[in-house]
């Protein structure tokens, strides 16, 4: 089974301008409940801030301003982009934000969240085909013993 | 099934009760955790998250010099460090929280996230089911081939018949 981006994505993101402070970056959070914001500048995501950015940011007091605190770990994946794709990428780089674009635009994006998410669904899947298979299986050994027994022999072929 | 012990997390960041919110915050920024485990001794009581403190860098009411007990989740859920991994998920599945401690006799010795456990139960499943798929496939092509050459067969094994 082939899960793509667009299907496990968030439509709805949450950006903020790189000018923006601090506490409004907090605010926004803490108002969305979501971990983690995008960063944009003319319609093009440049980098996340997360809540351990503004935590470190506040306490070192580098900078007042998102753009002294945000990083650049993520990723800007397409629509089509598989889920073993992003899964790979979580594992091994530890890249947990996908901005999701689609000829320039912005259509949303994948976090860590929505990976778990897609992963508990996956199970599941995996899971019901795995009984399904052992149904069929099953159904067809019995078949083949029936056929074989004194009884099935006088049925199948006289 | 592994133990919940194999993907834990140790080392976990903890304070003591006394502690306040600016050493949470301190602890939390050094650290790539994402939470910090509140003990008494060495039991955990509370859990404070990134989250919490972002709240509190905005909000008037609590300074960051009270006590961590003010904004700490608590109580927490505590997974015993015996848990086969399939328990801890159904645990996951009613509490909905992202972080557990894990214990041992009451004493804090790990952590685990949600992300982990569903990672690695997605992981045994596959490894299960590629194996039994394969097994699966032989005896029904055995299966499959009796039927087909069954005529054949009885020639040369009559007991067959």
């Amino acid at each position: 089974m082939m899960i793509k981006a667009r299907a496990i994505m968030t439509e709805n993101v949450i950006t903020i301008n790189d000018s923006a402070t601090l506490t409004e970056a907090s605010r926004l959070m803490v108002n969305k409940h979501v971990k983690s914001l995008l960063v944009m500048k003319n319609k093009t995501p440049i980098a996340v801030v997360t809540q351990n950015d503004l935590i470190k940011g506040s306490l070192n007091k580098i900078s007042s301003k998102v753009k002294g605190v945000m990083n650049k770990k993520f990723l800007v994946v397409e629509p089509d982009a598989s889920y073993a794709y992003l899964i790979k990428k979580l594992k091994n780089e530890k890249i947990g934000k996908f901005p999701v674009v689609e000829n320039n635009n912005l259509v949303g994006i994948i976090t860590e969240t929505d990976l778990v998410e897609a992963t508990r669904d996956f199970t599941k899947f995996h899971q019901i085909m795995q009984e399904v298979i052992l149904t069929v299986f099953g159904l067809m050994t019995a078949f083949f013993l029936f056929f074989f027994s004194p009884l099935g022999q006088s049925i199948f072929r006289g | 099934m592994a133990k919940i012990s194999k993907i834990m997390i140790a080392n976990v960041p903890t304070l003591k009760k006394e502690a306040k919110i600016s050493d949470a915050a301190k602890l939390m920024a050094s650290k790539p955790h994402g939470c910090v485990v509140i003990v008494e001794g060495k039991k955990p009581i509370g859990i404070i998250t990134e989250s919490d403190i972002v709240k509190n860098l905005i909000s008037k009411k609590t300074n960051p010099g009270k006590n961590v007990t003010k904004i700490m989740s608590s109580p927490v859920t505590n997974i015993d460090i015996n848990t086969k991994i399939e328990k801890a998920n159904k645990i996951i599945d009613t509490k909905h929280f992202r972080r557990y401690p894990i214990v041992q006799n009451e004493n804090l010795v790990g952590l685990v996230t949600e992300n982990r456990v569903v990672q690695e139960i997605n992981d045994n499943i596959k490894f299960h089911r590629n194996i039994q798929n394969a097994v699966l496939i032989l005896f029904v092509i055995f299966e499959f081939a009796i039927f087909v050459l069954y005529e054949y067969l009885i020639k040369f094994f009559p007991f067959l018949r």
